[in-house]
């Protein structure tokens, strides 16, 4: 299949865009910290996909529904995660956030944590296969330090004992 | 995946794929296999055709559906929010940027026509293809920026309004 991608231009107004949304979510949020990366973090793909064990993370708030939820109450956020099996039926799937509507999502988890989408690429041999599990957080945390201490490191290393070469993340 | 680059681009994420869908429908629409099957691809192949750190590229899929959800099936029982004034203006806007559509074409045609033409008209096709590009800049915005608007603010209701039920976890 032929995509026509377009090279999207970070310009001086997409800038003020971002500042103009983090001087609302501080007014809106105690104790939200600005933080970026110092440098860009790269890892060339250096294998077809079709050799590529993928794995799938979202900031969706997805987890099982025998897990426990995501903290919704709390003004502070939620730095934890949730470990999804990647051979979970979608059908045992909860979504537990309240910054986006997941209303699809509720029906479907697919149109935003797209499971059952990647089994079938791997058993189409499109990619080499899935790893184990798949990660989930609920991405409102308006000060993401802990999320930076302790769940970034951990995951990062999990997707990487797992044999991930490539880590799909979608957005809640 | 992103539905904000503005953000994505802030922070430093290595590669990213822009979507012009919804936070919550970044592969597309519920129980649409085949259109989350196409998104996908396309998002693994753009991981595959990045080659310069911090890249962000847009994927040409365009979020067309109004009202926002269809009969939605979640754990409360609020039905959400369905405004007409949205589903009207997202109808009005698609058939508008058909029209602009193919008004770039009829241009394009005729500028073709032009440049072909014995004896030529000096100037005319060249005028005509400046005009049908022009008419293809109108398509992008009204199938960019302005559907873009449309489904921010279509969005950001929706997610206020379910929250507010209390119902929406």
């Amino acid at each position: 299949m032929a995509i026509e991608y377009t090279d999207w231009v970070f310009d001086e107004s997409e800038k003020a865009k971002y500042q103009t949304w983090m001087d609302r979510i501080k007014t809106g949020h105690t104790g939200t910290q600005d933080v970026r990366n110092e440098r860009i973090n790269w890892t060339p793909l250096n294998k077809p996909l079709s050799q590529c064990t993928v794995s799938l993370f979202t900031t969706g708030g997805v987890h099982l529904g025998s897990d426990k939820p995501f903290d919704v109450a709390s003004a502070h956020g939620d730095w934890t995660f949730r470990q999804i099996p990647t051979d979970t039926d979608t059908s045992r799937l909860s979504v537990t956030h309240t910054h986006y509507n997941h209303v699809d999502a509720d029906r479907d988890v697919n149109c935003m944590f797209p499971l059952d989408r990647l089994r079938e690429l791997a058993d189409q041999g499109v990619i080499g296969g899935i790893a184990p599990n798949a990660y989930s957080i609920m991405g409102f945390n308006p000060d993401p330090a802990r999320l930076i201490e302790e769940t970034a490191p951990e995951l990062a290393r999990r997707f990487q004992e797992e044999g991930a070469d490539l880590v799909l993340m979608t957005c809640g | 995946m992103t539905a904000q680059p503005h953000i994505t681009g802030s922070v430093g994420a290595p590669r990213a794929a822009y979507l012009r869908y919804p936070a919550g429908n970044q592969l597309g629409e519920a129980g649409k296999p085949q259109q989350q099957r196409a998104i996908i691809t396309a998002v693994l192949e753009a991981a595959r055709q990045i080659d310069a750190p911090g890249s962000i590229i847009e994927l040409p899929f365009r979020w067309r559906r109004f009202p926002i959800q269809e009969e939605p099936k979640f754990s409360g029982e609020s039905q959400g929010p369905r405004h007409p004034q949205v589903e009207a203006i997202g109808e009005s806007l698609d058939q508008l940027a058909g029209l602009a559509k193919d008004y770039q074409s009829y241009l394009e045609k005729r500028a073709a026509d032009a440049a072909a033409a014995e004896p030529p008209v000096q100037g005319l096709g060249r005028t005509l293809a400046a005009q049908a590009e022009r008419a293809g800049h109108l398509v992008e915005i009204l199938d960019g920026e302005v559907l873009d608007q449309l489904r921010d603010i279509a969005n950001a209701i929706a997610t206020l309004e379910l929250r507010a039920s209390g119902k929406f976890v």
